[in-house]
């Protein structure tokens, strides 16, 4: 019984280390690769956060989606007829 | 989510003992309590400053038949007008909790940065949503009849475990390759429970469906029907029109060919593929009443092919030379998350990643429509028994989901008063800035929630057969098809000349 408590504690120990390695350690490695840090500096200057779930949590939406409106209210006979 | 068997209604004792009606009474006065706020905290100079936004609006409008080709010079100059524009409107209301409520930022190397955003400290932020978040659920609770003294020492942990999984989700390579939250905050669930397993004193805060249903009311909100004919009838046809045939396609392609045994994985992969990932896979799996692990299988699936359509779907249209409207159309009808979407469509260029990104919000639009059926299809025939007497009016709003009338009901008031004029635009807008923090805390208490009632061996049980998997393979590929499909028949055929304004 209180083998089986070590161990589990153990195992929450190991996937806390494992989860602090990838995250501290591997994965600011793989942001600094050229590519990744390209496509982050990239999304980054548009001012898109690609982690949005709804169009809503997305801060360049309303200035792009309003453009599109507004083209589409300027010129009804090309995007209706 | 644990909503395997249809609830009983007739045997509930009072409106309050259903957790649906709590969670629209608890959404309702959010929302509630929010726009009423916003809208007695008008801006001192609000006549001045309306008139101002009606100006800047027909200055945008006049400009638009003289701009010439789109250039980044131009580009940036329509960006920096929308943007003046966006803060005019975003001034003519003052949400007072705006700077109560905060979600975790991103950080690379020190998580620490995570908790300064726009060089500002989010501490009064994240307490504001805890404090918010915990009054709200101790009263659901109180109405409940529960004790609350249990459940406010659960609570705390819970937050913190949100907190840690908004944190894992802020690293940069995570967040910008949109690996959500939600992911996160099932691991940090799961590690706990099928290490150490759940505490017990946690249990009185694991209220998933509480919490998801309630951030679905919210979500309500930000459904804003008028925004459907943003891009005319191209839009609604890439969005509205291939995303059911798609959603029916891929449902019954599970039901018939794979014979997938479960209806409700079938249906929230089915859902979350062809409307809008994350979003409406909780939508869905709220109507259809899925199962905790459906929901979270069918939301790594997504999140792991959404990363990879990400990057490879733009390098393919780039080697293929497919011009930027018809590009942003397919990228915004297929690639389930807008975060994804955006990022995909910013590679290609500023033409792509406008239609990308409008499209996409026209299908996330389709989320209502989508819960409402679900939920209706479900009780009427997928819960109802076979051998048993058609079902009268009053049996399918007895086992109806009450949650959905609180979402479509915020969806319709919401979008009333966005049509209303610049001020209701404005209002809404001012409304919907606090409910959607808000909302991602509330989901994320969710998927934390699942997690810490998830085992691994139970999750495991549903990839052995690959069919959850391939069922997503097959209908995102009927997807992408059909999506590519309708865009260049109506960008290239029907509508050439809204090709042509867009991509000027």
């Amino acid at each position: 019984m209180r083998d089986s408590g070590i161990r589990r504690w153990a195992c929450l120990a190991a996937a806390t280390i494992a989860i602090g390695t990838i995250w501290l350690v591997l994965l600011p490695f793989i942001g600094g690769q050229q590519p990744v840090a390209d496509h982050i500096a990239n999304q980054q200057r548009l001012g898109i956060d690609p982690s949005a779930m709804f169009y809503t949590e997305l801060e360049v939406a309303p200035v792009l989606t309003n453009h599109v409106e507004r083209l589409q209210e300027t010129y009804p006979d090309r995007f209706w007829k | 989510m644990s909503v395997e068997a249809a609830p009983d209604a007739k045997k509930a004792t009072g409106i309050i003992q259903s957790e649906d009606w709590l969670a629209v009474l608890l959404g309702g006065l959010l929302l509630l309590v929010t726009a009423a706020a916003s809208f007695t905290s008008r801006a001192p100079d609000y006549q001045e400053r309306l008139k101002s936004i009606e100006q800047a609006q027909q200055e945008l409008k006049t400009a638009e038949p003289n701009a010439g080709p789109r250039t980044e010079e131009s580009g940036k100059q329509l960006k920096g007008k929308e943007e003046e524009l966006k803060k005019l409107s975003s001034g003519l209301f003052d949400n007072p909790f705006k700077s109560y409520v905060a979600k975790v930022g991103s950080w690379n190397t020190n998580p620490m940065d995570a908790f300064v955003v726009k060089k500002r400290s989010i501490a009064v932020g994240l307490v504001g949503v805890f404090v918010i978040s915990l009054l709200l659920f101790s009263l659901g609770s109180a109405l409940r009849g529960e004790r609350i003294i249990p459940f406010v020492g659960a609570f705390v942990v819970l937050f913190l475990l949100a907190t840690l999984s908004y944190l894992l989700a802020g690293q940069n390579v995570i967040k910008y390759y949109n690996l959500e939250y939600a992911l996160w905050a099932l691991m940090t669930g799961m590690v706990i429970s099928n290490t150490i397993g759940t505490p017990k004193f946690m249990l009185p805060a694991i209220r998933t469906e509480l919490y998801i249903k309630t951030g679905l009311v919210l979500l309500g909100a930000e459904v804003l029907l008028s925004r459907l004919l943003a891009l005319g009838l191209p839009g609604v046809f890439v969005s509205w029109v291939v995303t059911p045939i798609t959603l029916i396609t891929t449902y019954m392609f599970g039901q018939y060919v794979l014979r997938i045994p479960s209806k409700s994985l079938n249906m929230v992969i089915s859902a979350d593929m062809s409307v809008c990932g994350v979003s409406a896979a909780i939508a869905t799996g709220a109507a259809c009443r899925a199962k905790k692990e459906e929901l979270s299988l069918a939301i790594g699936i997504s999140l792991a092919f959404t990363a990879v359509m990400m990057v490879v779907m733009p390098m393919f249209i780039k080697y293929w030379g497919m011009n930027q409207v018809l590009a942003g159309a397919w990228l915004g009808g297929t690639i389930d998350s807008t975060g994804a979407v955006a990022a995909a469509g910013g590679m290609l260029g500023p033409v792509a990643l406008e239609v990308a990104v409008t499209i996409k919000m026209i299908q996330n639009i389709l989320i209502g429509v989508v819960a409402f059926g679900v939920a209706v299809y479900w009780v009427t025939f997928v819960e109802r028994d076979e051998k048993g007497p058609r079902l009268g009016l009053m049996e399918i709003w007895y086992r109806f989901p009450k949650f959905v009338l609180g979402f479509i009901g915020a969806s319709i008031v919401f979008s009333a008063i966005h049509t209303s004029g610049i001020a209701g635009s404005a209002l809404v807008e001012t409304t919907i800035g606090t409910g959607e923090v808000l909302r991602g805390w509330f989901f994320c208490l969710a998927f934390v929630s699942i997690g810490l009632e998830t085992n691994f061996r139970e999750l495991s049980h549903y990839l052995r057969d690959g069919k959850a998997i391939t069922l997503y393979v097959c209908g995102q590929t009927l997807n992408l098809a059909l999506t590519l499909l309708m865009a260049w028949v109506m960008f290239e055929i029907v509508f050439p000349q809204a090709a042509q304004t867009l991509g000027r």
